[in-house]
């Protein structure tokens, strides 16, 4: 994948951020604090313990903070946000139809996805399943398009009633 | 008394707003021949998707004679016509069955008759229209004058777990014989259906095939003798020869797209519109940026033409001289125009955003394309591939014209 800007953020400081909540290493105060710790601290060499990233790595952190928060928060999609309703109602509908009742594809409201996680619907759509018309869009949408639109779909915003 | 002042305030705001926009059609009311009567042949149905209406458009001056509404979800919507041309049957998405009057511009009938369906056909004599059903899987026949149910089909299977399950049916076509011909995508079969001929207690009658796997749409030739299925789980097309159903489903281009990766598909192909052009078939490729050709006497595959997107549809003009070739999300922005001869592509045209359908005039000096995005429709001259009109439309879809009426298969 490379190292993207969201790709530091989760490394760095997410990482710290949990440190400091599980308590993990004694010496961390605070996410922020300037001095790291090159050493694991003695007991603590599991695949967890990392190391705590000093005022460098937050500079880094900061300077490189991606424009949209990480899960959690809604995540901006990438592309303008009236022509992904547009590509969902159209073209997703293509095939799911116009009011996501179903076509070719499973009807896509709300009470139709109650069992599935916002997670699993994302994977869906970026993964497609084998074997069934449903391709994978991740060729064509970046994760971000795709986290929206299962929150929208999720949430029912896409339908009218 | 109202309603006159209604009706007029209505009719001068619109004419005003058309007189603003500049390039909009004004709703021309029936055309200029002096005794006030209308012909249908050069007639037409333009679908508009998202607000469940149709435009009623006359091919001759380029222009839409009026907007009927209240069609339901027409998300994948289809129509054929009546034996005298006057009356559409509209299937929606919806399950609706709606029967519309091309004079008058208005609903005459209108039945649910499914929770989902895809599309339908007339029979050869006009009496029965079928619809394929997704849900639940099978085919219903009404009866072409009063949308009264004649016969209903349930497209039951039995799974490979030993359940049975009703089918989804699709490529739904009329057949000489006053026959109906479909496919069942999740059975992978094809059933014919022999519809009564008037004598007392004669019952529909269905023999059924194995045919490959899922397929998802059909076409008929013109002379209603091959139907041929394309298959989306494998790399073919099933074939019934209607002179020789003894003979069962073969299956022909096996093995397209080997040694090729294929690619995800984003929309399927749609094999409406046979395309015969000198005695060779050319067939949309699933999961390929291809057209296939196959040589119409042994079926071999004789060439792959690389096109420039994954084709959703293949049809050639009346004349057989040219093939054009809409293309599947994302790269649906253009058509191309493949000469049938040298099978080459001769132009790549642009008539907006998400091209869906393209239709031919009844001889075939034009055609219509619609742009679902940049609401409008586009006609183009067949000969020169100029455009010569452009009509707006709200998302159009698909286009139909009244020479449907009298094509077999269509």
């Amino acid at each position: 994948m490379g190292i993207t800007k969201e790709w530091l953020w989760r490394e760095l400081f997410l990482t710290n951020i949990k440190d400091v909540f599980e308590k993990r290493h004694h010496y961390i105060k605070s996410p922020l604090q300037i001095h790291g710790r090159a050493q694991v601290v003695k007991g603590s060499k599991t695949r967890n313990a990392r190391r705590h990233n000093g005022f460098k790595g937050v500079f880094f952190m900061i300077l490189c903070a991606p424009l949209s928060l990480p899960a959690g928060t809604l995540p901006k999609p990438m592309s303008d946000v009236a022509e992904l309703e547009n590509f969902v109602i159209q073209d997703c509908g293509s095939c799911h139809g116009l009011a996501l009742k179903g076509g070719l594809g499973p009807p896509l409201r709300p009470e139709n996805l109650d069992h599935l996680p916002e997670a699993a619907i994302a994977a869906i759509i970026r993964e497609g399943i084998p074997g069934t018309a449903m391709p994978p869009w991740k060729p064509l949408l970046t994760p971000a398009d795709i986290e929206w639109i299962s929150h929208q779909l999720k949430t029912g915003k896409l339908v009218s009633p | 008394m109202l309603w006159i002042t209604r009706c007029a305030k209505r009719v001068f705001l619109l004419s005003f707003l058309a007189m603003l926009v500049s390039g909009c059609q004004v709703f021309s009311g029936s055309e200029e021949t002096g005794d006030g009567l209308m012909g249908t042949g050069d007639l037409g149905l333009i679908i508009e998707r998202a607000t469940g209406s149709l435009l009623v458009v006359n091919t001759t001056s380029h222009s839409v004679i009026n907007r009927i509404e209240g069609l339901g979800d027409l998300s994948h919507a289809s129509v054929v016509y009546s034996r005298d041309a006057r009356y559409g049957f509209v299937f929606g998405r919806d399950g609706g069955l709606t029967k519309v009057d091309l004079l008058t511009q208005s609903i005459v009938g209108r039945v649910i008759q499914s929770g989902n369906s895809i599309g339908g056909a007339i029979s050869q004599d006009g009496r029965y229209v079928a619809v394929s059903n997704y849900e639940p899987g099978g085919v219903k026949v009404f009866d072409s004058k009063t949308l009264e149910l004649v016969a209903d089909i349930p497209a039951t299977y039995t799974r490979q777990n030993g359940e049975t399950a009703q089918s989804k049916t699709v490529g739904l076509v009329d057949a000489p014989g006053n026959r109906f011909v479909f496919s069942l995508f999740d059975a992978g079969e094809i059933w014919i259906l022999d519809m009564p001929d008037g004598a007392e207690n004669s019952k529909p009658e269905v023999t059924r095939f194995d045919a490959g796997k899922a397929p998802y749409d059909s076409m008929i030739t013109p002379d209603g003798r091959f139907y041929i299925a394309g298959l989306f789980g494998e790399d073919g097309l099933s074939m019934l020869d209607l002179w020789d159903t003894d003979a069962g489903v073969n299956e022909i281009l096996p093995n397209y797209g080997k040694g090729e990766q294929q690619l995800p598909v984003y929309k399927m192909p749609h094999l409406e519109g046979w395309t015969v052009a000198d005695g060779r078939a050319f067939v949309p490729a699933v999961g390929h940026h291809q057209v296939l050709v196959a040589d119409m006497n042994d079926w071999s595959l004789v060439d792959k033409i690389p096109v420039q997107g994954q084709p959703v549809f293949v049809m050639a003009s009346p004349d057989n001289r040219r093939i054009w070739v809409s293309f599947a999300h994302p790269k649906n922005d253009v058509v191309q125009v493949i000469d049938s001869q040298t099978r080459k592509i001769i132009r790549t045209l642009e008539p907006g955003k998400a091209v869906l359908h393209m239709e031919f005039t009844p001889r075939g000096e034009e055609v219509w394309v619609s742009s679902r995005d940049s609401n409008r429709v586009t006609v183009y001259n067949t000969h020169t591939l100029e455009p010569v009109a452009e009509l707006e439309a709200q998302k159009p879809s698909g286009i139909f014209f009244t020479s449907r009426a009298h094509v077999l298969g269509l």
